[in-house]
């Protein structure tokens, strides 16, 4: 029992980190909120390490309910390490506009992590939920996390409910489950889908996929993106844009692989839909938008297309493309909202395309930076978005799906349409109006800095990580 | 890996590394003046990779058969990308041109562009490095990561230090070749998962035995491409939009380089990886490269910018090129390359006097001009040997790639023969037109009085280049030569008749 305990010590160590966090902050004054934050990134940095270090083979624990694999350790780490990123992010914006740091911010990002953490792991469908339910609960109060603003209150209500809803359709679908199979452990599930064709498991499977391509904002269960993106606050969005779409997108694929079986053919038609859709409605949604967050939802969607079309192939290359590809995306997009912050503060919540425009001549190294992650995000060589996109590709043509392969790049044409439109608006407009230039804070030149660095010389250390 | 670079790697690499220096260290330098330090490193990096450049010339022995320079570096082995460069008699020119042209606009930009003068910078020295890599590259993937690399270069050089109308030219510019190069990334992709190797040398031997329906497939996807990169008749309108709105320095360099990637791509891809489907589209392509040439030069002959009409011009020179390539003769191909490389010179040289012309009068329009050969002698006689060039007279450098094409052309298909060499006379009306429009006649404004003759930066530039045009025209034979050896190995191929 205390070895089982020892091998869910991260998680454990996490939701400690998170509630001592929110204690300790009771007993100091609310202005070192920053410190304390900072703290607790330090000691998430500790669990980061224990993550990689630890899990030597992989395993499976209360009976047979709760995987540790050695590449899960390396997902958490990598999930928890982006969450710090927005962490980090909401700190410095705080520190911008001279606000006091609340620590609950910290202390939700922190849950909402670890419910992702559960939810990766989970070979059970109730764990399955309370994980996600926990990610997803965490989630609705960072979108309405700035209590000031309506739109912020808006999006948090709006996600709430939807979140709720699929919710419902999700648990629906483990009742499904569970009744046609009569267990809900993935493991009795799977055995059971692999002997015949059943109506009721294909109506519950399809069930528990449908909520698990919402939090993707997959199309068309997109609906949502757009509109918590806009409304919620930036820090908020940066957590939702990466860290919660890289767990999704590891449940989705753990979830194909050890519950449908041979029902493979039905789901991964339904995913390559998704994909599609995903990307279809991505690449055109974006051409009108005006506020920078709206359009990164649209590319946020358009993205999750990419990395659903490798998770469609339903071949091991294909799904690490898949988690190549959302990894590649995700840092470019935390890195994007980090240059937005650096640029407007406060105000990035409302940037449109007219605050940037002619922003090269005052900020030129955010500007060189927000360039180079568009570039990258239009899937030009050298970036990492080339390499990604090249994976994604390779797997799909050669597993025989070329319209999926045509479909792809016909829609990053697409989407460099209004990538460029960022670009055009930076370089080559002249300034409008006087900008306020705001003072660049340490964190999100980090934050910048790794993303920016990893986008540009992904080329020279991608030998390790792609095939 | 870095103990051991060939003179190729070397070529690629200093303008690169003087631009990330530029990048890197500029900004924060404690020196004086960060803009002379800045201009220091773009000139060293150039005249650096000049050096390397003609030493690569000198090295290169145009009489062996094959590549040279050959040097190989695993890189990314998975989806077959190595760092596989070398030469050959074609691409060894290429090369010296790009270092001329780059080092050429670089003297040009620096006495010309007012703002951003670092960025410029950058973009030239990032550019000349692609471009490099482009024409040395024997992966395929690498010709495409260098390909697509352009683009970001030249669509800001477009944007930012461009005319007018340069959000709309630097967009169609960037959606137009993106566009068409996603299809190229498809078919590559899928000539990899057919045999598994991207080596320019070995794909020859291994994909003609592809049926020929999927063949088809796969040239059509290259070959869109290159199209819009040449640019050929329906898919050149980027083009001329492009030239008007780019600085000169990005005229010369897309005229005088990018135009040459298409061509280039044609030579080297689709001629020796699909004999049987470019024997199947052959009269398409003929057709089309000379209706272009008809085409493109009564558009010239109609146009009121100096810009867009010599960007026309560019249109039916390159349809030359194309059709030359597609008779699949040895003295076509040659021919085709010989003037790529003419024109890359020629056209260089006609962007630069009219951005000399622009710097001073600030207008494009040919009406506004008028009688400013009194006034600019040095120049009018610089004007008129490239316009003689580019009409293609005997004795410079035109008149031979021309010839040659159009010989071939000929031999393939009388009637397309005859009429190509009748683009030649229209396109004799639109330069003399546009030669006397500018510099004979009345004056059209009184300014022009004012104009002072070439500077010694802009005489040099224009020396340097009318050196080359009249070098290629009298002694052609050292460059054919080489060029030949290149094509002979390619044409056994094909069974001509």
């Amino acid at each position: 029992m205390i070895n089982q305990l020892l091998i869910i010590m991260p998680e454990i160590l996490l939701a400690v980190l998170a509630m001592f966090l929110q204690l300790i902050a009771v007993f100091f004054r609310r202005e070192s909120g920053a410190k304390i934050a900072l703290f607790g990134c330090i000691l998430a940095l500790g669990i980061i390490f224990y993550l990689c270090s630890s899990y030597d083979d992989d395993i499976v624990i209360f009976n047979d309910s709760f995987a540790v694999f050695k590449s899960l350790g390396l997902f958490k780490a990598i999930i928890l390490a982006m969450a710090l990123m927005s962490i980090l992010i909401y700190c410095d914006l705080n520190i911008i506009e001279e606000r006091k740091v609340k620590i609950e911010f910290v202390t939700l990002v922190l849950l909402s992590s670890l419910g992702g953490f559960i939810a990766i792991s989970a070979r059970d469908c109730l764990l399955l939920f309370c994980g996600l339910e926990l990610q997803a609960l965490s989630g609705y109060a960072l979108a309405a996390f700035n209590t000031s603003s309506v739109k912020s209150s808006e999006a948090g209500m709006k996600y709430f409910i939807l979140g709720a809803l699929m919710s419902c359709v999700m648990l629906l679908g483990i009742s499904f489950l569970y009744g046609f199979s009569g267990s809900i452990k993935f493991i009795e599930i799977k055995s059971v889908m692999s002997n015949e064709i059943n109506l009721g498991l294909i109506a519950g499977s399809i069930l528990l996929l449908a909520p698990i391509l919402f939090k993707l904002s997959a199309a068309p269960l997109h609906m949502w993106t757009p509109d918590i993106y806009e409304g919620a606050p930036i820090s908020a969005v940066s957590y939702f844009a990466a860290s919660q779409k890289v767990s999704s997108l590891i449940v989705l694929v753990m979830v194909l692989g050890d519950i449908m079986g041979d029902y493979h053919m039905i789901s991964n038609d339904i995913i390559k839909i998704a994909a599609i859709l995903s990307m279809f409605i991505g690449a055109f949604g974006a051409i009108v938008q005006k506020s920078l967050k709206r359009l990164m939802a649209y590319s946020t969607i358009l993205n999750i297309g990419y990395a659903l079309s490798g998770v469609c192939l339903y071949s091991p290359e294909g799904k690490y493309a898949a988690f190549l590809y959302i990894l590649i995306y995700t840092v470019a997009a935390i890195g994007f909202f980090a240059c937005l912050v650096a640029l407007f503060g406060d105000k990035s919540d409302e940037a449109s395309f007219e605050d940037i425009q002619g922003i090269a001549k005052k900020r030129k190294a955010l500007s060189a930076a927000i360039t180079i992650l568009t570039f990258s995000m239009i899937g030009l060589p050298p970036f990492a978005g080339f390499f990604g996109k090249y994976y994604i590709f390779y797997n799909a043509i050669s597993t025989g799906e070329m319209s999926l392969a045509i479909i792809g790049v016909l829609s990053s044409v697409v989407a460099a349409f209004y990538y460029l439109k960022i670009v055009k608006y930076i370089y080559f407009m002249p300034a409008s109006k006087d900008m306020v230039v705001v003072r660049t804070k340490k964190g999100l030149w980090f934050v910048t800095i790794i993303s920016l660095s990893f986008t540009l010389f992904f080329f020279t250390f991608a030998d390790k990580y792609i095939g | 890996m870095f103990l051991n670079l060939s003179l190729l790697s070397l070529n690629i690499l200093i303008p690169f590394v003087a631009g990330a220096y530029i990048i890197l260290f500029v900004g924060k330098s404690n020196m004086g003046n960060r803009q002379a330090h800045g201009v220091y490193a773009a000139l060293v990096g150039s005249i650096l990779s000049l050096l390397s450049s003609l030493w690569l010339f000198i090295k290169f022995d145009p009489s062996i058969s094959g590549f040279q320079f050959i040097e190989q570096h695993q890189w990314i082995q998975s989806i077959g990308l190595d760092w596989y460069l070398g030469v050959d008699g074609v691409s060894v020119y290429f090369i010296l041109l790009i270092s001329v042209l780059s080092f050429l606009c670089m003297i040009f930009t620096l006495s010309s562009v007012k703002i951003y003068i670092k960025e410029v910078l950058i973009c030239l020295l990032f550019l000349q490095s692609a471009c490099i890599g482009a024409f040395a590259s024997l992966n395929l993937l690498l010709f495409y990561i260098f390909f697509e690399v352009v683009l970001i270069p030249m669509y800001l050089m477009i944007g930012i230090w461009g005319g007018e109308d340069r959000l709309y030219a630097a967009l169609k510019f960037f959606l137009y070749t993106f566009f068409g190069s996603v299809f190229f990334l498809v078919s590559l992709i899928y000539i990899f998962s057919q045999s598994g190797s991207f080596s320019m040398i070995d794909l020859p031997q291994q994909l003609p035995s592809l049926p020929l329906s999927l063949q088809k497939w796969l040239w059509l996807g290259i070959f869109i491409s290159l199209a819009i990169k040449v640019p050929m008749f329906p898919v050149h309108t980027w083009l001329p939009d492009a030239h008007v709105q780019a600085p000169t320095a990005g005229s010369v360099l897309l005229a005088g380089i990018l135009l040459k990637l298409g061509g280039y791509g044609v030579f080297r891809i689709l001629l020796p990886f699909f004999p049987a489907a470019c024997e199947y589209f052959a009269n398409y392509v003929l057709a089309l490269s000379v209706l272009a040439i008809i085409y493109a030069s009564l558009v010239a002959f109609a146009q009121s910018d100096m810009k867009k009409m010599i960007a026309y011009s560019s249109v039916a020179h390159m349809g030359y090129v194309t059709a030359g390539m597609f008779t699949f003769s040895n003295s076509g191909i040659t021919g085709a390359v010989f003037q790529m490389i003419s024109h890359g010179v020629v056209s260089a040289a006609l962007f630069f006097i009219v951005g000399i012309l622009y710097e001073r009068h600030h207008t494009k329009e040919i009406n506004k001009y008028g009688g400013v050969a009194p006034f600019m002698p040095k120049l009018a006689a610089f004007f008129m040997l490239f316009m003689l060039a580019s009409i293609g007279l005997p004795g410079l450098s035109g008149f031979v790639g021309e010839l040659l094409t159009m010989l071939s052309i000929f031999e393939v298909n009388r009637a397309l023969g005859v009429i190509s060499a009748l683009g030649l006379v229209v396109g004799a009306i639109y330069m003399l037109r546009l030669y006397r429009a500018l510099m004979f006649g009345e004056m059209k404004d009184s300014s022009i009085a004012s104009f002072a003759d070439l500077s010694t930066i802009e005489a040099s530039i224009l020396l340097v280049l009318g050196v080359l045009v009249i070098y290629l025209g009298m002694a052609p034979d050292m460059v054919l030569r080489g060029i030949s050896i290149a094509v002979e190995s390619l044409t056994e191929f094909y069974n001509i008749n």
